[in-house]
């Protein structure tokens, strides 16, 4: 063996512990932890873990029939969002005692008790935990056989609005979403170009969290969550952790390679190789209003504008979108017109960044005498 | 400092080189402090062509590598200050006569077997021959300074080059790559190869040199390595000169987005 | 490049829809982009505007028009914006008539044309006996026959994207409609911007009210004549 695969082996073998140990520690703001969806309770459901885990079961469970009893909730106009209220009322003034990973098994419970009192069928619905008002904008082309999975999954939770950006679409997207739900639905015949529905989408939103998703991936109610969470405990960006899903550094593509060098360029190497170029993620309002609706065109420009501004970015969710892509395809191949674009579009946001802060962004070359190298040196 | 006068007359023996009066190759050679391992580098140098010229910068030596560059028979340009990183390959490019110019360091030993594919590539055709090596990068978290090659490469269309670069020695360029890049620009190696890309040269990653064990980028136990930061900063450098030459996206279409619909 | 954004509420008015589209194509001869603003519809407007290719923002219900003008304010891209009902025709030089007086003069923020069908001073009889005719004759610029006036219906409502930077977007508690338009000719004209008709422009208003039948619109008008009463302190119909 040359030295150079004794060399490869050895880095490999030793990467892969560090791997496993980083996998496990966790040093996000929420528990990386996808639930499993709901099951109805009469199939098995989580068994509870310890003791302190089946007295909060037992205290959401009792919250949700107090409230059924107290108060109509299930004659108010928009029920799902008026338990949610309750609900989140009830966790976000118990959230410092209740660990994150079950946040699941006892939102399950309050909705199990709430229902059984309320004498109601158990509703499919996925509670959030928190009171500001929740919006998800969906980007379709031509998404007739995923959009149904996305929208259903999306109705489960108690959002104040829905809005579907519809563009160069020539199948039966449009009227899908429109007989299934009550999203406002805006369609352009014309394509408009890559990213261009999220601006529109977050220029016509009024919600103080924004989530982005796109119409060709359905996600589980549940596993959107930790993005909603993350917004409400502060975060003005809440982005996709994609890092378990990267193989090591030499298998990796362009397109990963400028988000993780851009990140790191930004003074963000915390961030890695996450990047709002990617969907799911969420907004605050005042990211909105801070990066401007027209530069989330471009995601690379605007996460670094959410760099320089001093937004609060984190990434509290990891869902796989990487090896779905990976099959799909257009991202393949030497010549992808797609990737090169996202590198056009990190060479757009270092363009931004070097403006403001120079060409070496402030890693000011001090070593070198460089008036001996002849030439202005520059 | 104290200087005696000697002959300037170099004692020939079987230890030193020959420089040839009319060179092919011109081997550039910056050297600091490097008493230890110069010998053994010069004379590997002087194999790597029959008719190659050692070019040593000797800038801010204090341990006398200036002069032993010079009794081991190279051609030795010395400044009394440091004069900061690949500065030396700028003057030592400006002063070659060779038509093939070869950069290396002082402090890592490598067998002219290992330079010569360079040199080989050289007179086929290829303007920049690079070395391969690209360091440690199977692994999960790379160091910024792979990180920043491999980016600069993406950016520039060559992601074929993978984690090659000019920062790294040894690497050889023609003569019209030299004229093209301009040797001041040899200073910011990343520029030096965005220049190179940009204008068309022919630029090839050519062979596998591990420069990696004795890295003198690499000082362990720095917190924040200044190196680090500095070449950092010359990738960014490098970065900025391609957007200015050609746009703020480096050429890539955005594929026809509608910019215009959002106020 | 000076683009103007025609936004059109739609409520089940499929055949109205059309030809007030099909006008627009014909003789509107200034840079445009129209959006449609779906109210809900249960007929296939939506479908002839996707087919179409116009811009489509489709609304699970009906909000009335203030809501549904405001979506299309926002998604709008011009330079000025125009609200037009879905039961009108436009007819020759219609727009470009209209944005000669809208830019004459800096302090103009508001635009309207004459009507055969309308509440205030832009209604006049029909100049002539068909939409032929009027397709012949009609509209032959003449800046003699601008004048101002404290009002514009909301029918065919033309402004610049100065005065909604500066006073915003039509207040939603006129929903589902009536008086939101007075009340965004008064906000403007605090702002010091002033309202004309351009009377050399003349555009056909079928007046097929999409608010309901007659007693409900009494109701309405009344109820919206109080909420300016109550937000102003004034008459409204002082101005009409």
């Amino acid at each position: 063996m040359s030295s150079m695969r004794r060399r490869i082996v050895r880095e490999k073998a030793a990467n892969n512990r560090k791997r496993v140990k980083s996998r496990r520690s966790a040093h996000t703001m929420v528990g990386r932890k996808k639930w499993k969806p709901h099951v109805p309770s009469r199939l098995a459901v989580e068994p509870a873990v310890d003791h302190s885990m089946d007295a909060w079961i037992k205290e959401a469970y009792d919250a949700g029939g107090r409230d059924a009893s107290l108060h109509q909730i299930h004659e108010a106009v928009d029920h799902k969002r008026c338990i949610n209220q309750y609900w989140s009322g009830w966790f976000l003034s118990n959230s410092k005692s209740i660990p994150w990973r079950n946040y699941g098994s006892i939102s399950n419970a309050y909705l199990d008790g709430y229902s059984r009192r309320a004498g109601i069928a158990r509703p499919n619905w996925v509670l959030i935990p928190t009171n500001r008002t929740v919006g998800v904008i969906v980007m379709v082309m031509n998404e007739e056989h995923t959009i149904t999975g996305v929208i259903e999954q999306l109705q489960r939770l108690p959002l104040n609005e829905m809005i579907v950006i519809v563009n160069g679409s020539t199948d039966n997207s449009f009227s899908i979403v429109r007989k299934i739900s009550d999203a406002m639905i805006v369609h352009y015949s014309q394509p408009l170009g890559h990213d261009v529905g999220r601006a529109i989408g977050a220029n016509l939103a009024y919600s103080d969290i924004l989530l982005f998703l796109d119409g060709d991936m359905p996600i589980y109610a549940e596993h959107l969550v930790p993005f909603i969470y993350g917004i409400e405990q502060g975060l003005d960006i809440a982005l996709n952790d994609i890092t378990p899903f990267l193989g090591v550094f030499s298998s990796r593509d362009s397109v990963t390679i400028m988000k993780e060098f851009i990140n790191r360029s930004m003074g963000r190497p915390d961030l890695q190789a996450n990047s709002l170029t990617a969907v799911p993620h969420a907004l605050s309002r005042k990211a909105v209003e801070e990066i401007g609706c027209k530069h989330l065109i471009v995601p690379p420009k605007a996460q670094t504008i959410a760099i320089r501004k001093g937004l609060n970015i984190g990434a509290p969710q990891s869902i796989d979108v990487i090896t779905k892509n990976r099959i799909r395809d257009k991202n393949v191949g030497s010549s992808n017109p797609v990737a090169d674009m996202i590198v056009g579009d990190h060479l757009e946001a270092l363009e931004l960044a070097m403006k403001a802060d120079g060409e070496r962004l402030a890693l000011h070359d001090s070593i070198r005498n460089r008036s001996f190298a002849g030439g202005s040196g520059n | 400092m104290p200087s005696r006068k000697r002959k300037q007359t170099i004692r020939r023996g079987p230890f030193t080189i020959r420089n040839s009066g009319s060179p092919k190759v011109s081997v550039v050679i910056p050297v600091v402090n490097e008493r230890k391992t110069l010998a053994r580098i010069i004379r590997q140098a002087a194999r790597v062509h029959p008719e190659t010229e050692v070019i040593v910068i000797a800038n801010g030596s204090t341990d006398g590598s200036g002069q032993l560059a010079r009794k081991l028979g190279a051609r030795v340009i010395s400044y009394g200050e440091r004069l900061g990183h690949d500065v030396g390959r700028s003057i030592g490019a400006r002063e070659a006569k060779g038509e093939m110019i070869l950069f290396t360091d002082g402090d890592i030993v490598i067998p002219a077997e290992q330079f010569r594919p360079l040199i080989h590539a050289i007179e086929n055709g290829v303007d920049v021959a690079l070395n391969t090596y690209t360091g440690p990068i199977h692994k999960n978290t790379v160091h910024s300074v792979i990180l920043a090659k491999h980016a600069l490469n993406t950016a520039l269309a060559r992601s074929d080059l993978s984690g090659a670069s000019m920062t790294t020695i040894p690497h050889a360029i023609s003569r019209r790559a030299l004229h093209v890049i301009g040797a001041e620009n040899l200073t910011v190696p990343p520029k030096a190869l965005a220049i190179a890309i940009h204008q068309g040269l022919n630029v090839r990653a050519v062979h596998y040199i591990d420069v990696g064990r004795t890295n003198p980028r690499r000082r362990k136990g720095f917190k924040k390595d200044p190196m680090e930061n500095l070449i950092i900063g010359d990738h960014l450098e490098a970065l900025h000169w391609f957007i200015v030459m050609t746009d703020d996206r480096g050429h890539k279409s955005d594929l026809s987005r509608n910019r215009d619909i959002v106020g | 490049m000076n683009l103007t954004s025609i936004i059109i509420p739609n409520f089940n008015g499929r055949q109205l829809l059309m030809d007030c589209i099909y006008s627009i194509k014909q003789f509107t001869d200034t840079p445009y982009e129209i959006i449609v603003v779906d109210n809900g519809s249960t007929d296939d407007s939506m479908d002839f505007c996707r087919m179409d290719g116009i811009t489509l923002l489709s609304l699970p219900a009906n909000k009335g028009f203030p809501a549904a003008c405001n979506l299309g304010l926002k998604l709008a891209s011009g330079d000025q914006l125009l609200l037009l009902n879905n039961d009108t025709i436009v007819t020759p030089n219609w727009l470009s008539n209209m944005l000669d007086c809208l830019y004459s003069s800096e302090d103009i923020g508001i635009v309207g044309p004459t009507t055969n069908y309308a509440s205030g001073k832009q209604q006049i009889p029909m100049p002539f006996s068909s939409l032929n005719e009027i397709a012949e004759h009609g509209n032959k610029p003449d800046k003699e026959k601008w004048r101002q006036v404290e009002r514009i219906v909301g029918i065919c409502f033309l402004f610049t994207r100065k005065v909604m930077d500066r006073i915003g977007l039509l207040d939603e508690r006129f929903s589902p409609g009536h008086y939101e338009d007075d009340d965004y000719c008064h906000r403007a004209r605090l702002s010091g911007y002033r309202s004309m008709i351009a009377g050399d422009v003349f555009i056909y208003h079928h007046g097929s009210a999409s608010f309901g039948r007659q007693d409900n619109l009494k109701q309405l008008l009344a109820d919206n004549r109080q909420k300016f009463i109550d937000k102003w302190s004034f008459d409204p119909n002082l101005f009409i």
